[in-house]
């Protein structure tokens, strides 16, 4: 399947109309399961897989063959739930400082305001879409999809060891960013 | 934030490890070694179990099924306006 995919983006990338009719059948189920989890309701998610494969369709000759196909239109997904997130939120992206992550995330402070914000659904999509497409990648994976991270590595070309150090950060930078989320309401 | 020696590890060591802790992931030795550390260092308990239920929060994103005529409509709104 993955290589039939891969063939047709190339074959859209190349201005196929039809072709890129049947990428857009073919894979819609998972990039709406996808979009879903990152966005508040189902209209929302609508509209934020509409403009996904308008922009597929739109960037699919950038689309140079390495990685699959899947991953691909994944990240074209992330990309445009994120600049929903902004739009409807109004606030700009925000990437957070590499150093001290543990105390940003509340470590030897009020870890437990990340806590109890993660539990409210959009509070937490808002911290999520703020983070780096490494980081939202590297969580949704292996925390939302289930993925082991020898298999995350596989997709992303990095060793299973790597893929841990980066979920660990990422996860710290999650907490970081739902306590900020905290100060600000 | 003070850091404490308990159980043989740092605080900072503790917080290295927890992600390993979290996904069960900890050989014998070390997870004696941050369990006997939480038991006494209350911040790094309570950071534990924030993270913890931090990551909980994100793995109960249920993963759901389009109807198939919403799909049905998606996937033509989105032919319309192929340019």
């Amino acid at each position: 399947v993955s290589e039939r995919e891969h063939d047709l983006l190339r074959a859209a990338g190349r201005g196929d109309r039809q072709v890129f009719e049947g990428l857009v059948t073919a894979t819609a189920p998972r990039v709406w399961r996808l979009v879903r989890r990152l966005t508040p309701d189902d209209r929302v998610a609508e509209d934020v897989v509409q403009e996904t494969y308008l922009n597929a369709w739109r960037s699919a000759s950038t689309f140079t063959g390495e990685g699959s196909a899947m991953g691909w239109l994944y990240g074209v997904a992330r990309h445009q739930a994120a600049r929903s997130w902004r739009r409807r939120s109004g606030e700009p992206a925000r990437s957070e400082s590499l150093d001290d992550l543990g105390q940003l995330a509340g470590w030897g402070q009020d870890p437990e305001q990340a806590a109890s914000r993660a539990e409210d659904r959009d509070a937490l999509l808002a911290a999520l879409a703020s983070l780096s497409d490494p980081d939202q990648e590297v969580i949704i994976h292996c925390d939302l999809e289930g993925m082991s991270a020898g298999d995350v590595g596989e997709l992303a070309g990095l060793t299973a060891n790597a893929v841990r150090v980066r979920l660990h950060r990422a996860r710290l930078r999650l907490m970081a960013a739902l306590r900020e989320g905290g100060r600000d309401d | 934030m003070t850091e404490r020696l308990e159980g043989g590890l740092w605080c900072h060591d503790v917080l290295s490890l927890l992600d390993q802790y979290i996904d069960g992931q900890l050989a014998a030795g070390d997870l004696a070694a941050v369990q006997a550390h939480v038991r006494v260092c209350e911040q790094c308990a309570r950071f534990g179990g924030a993270y913890g239920r931090v990551v909980a929060a994100v793995r109960r994103g249920e993963a759901t099924e389009p109807a198939p005529e919403q799909l049905q409509r998606l996937t033509a709104r989105v032919l319309e306006r192929l340019e």
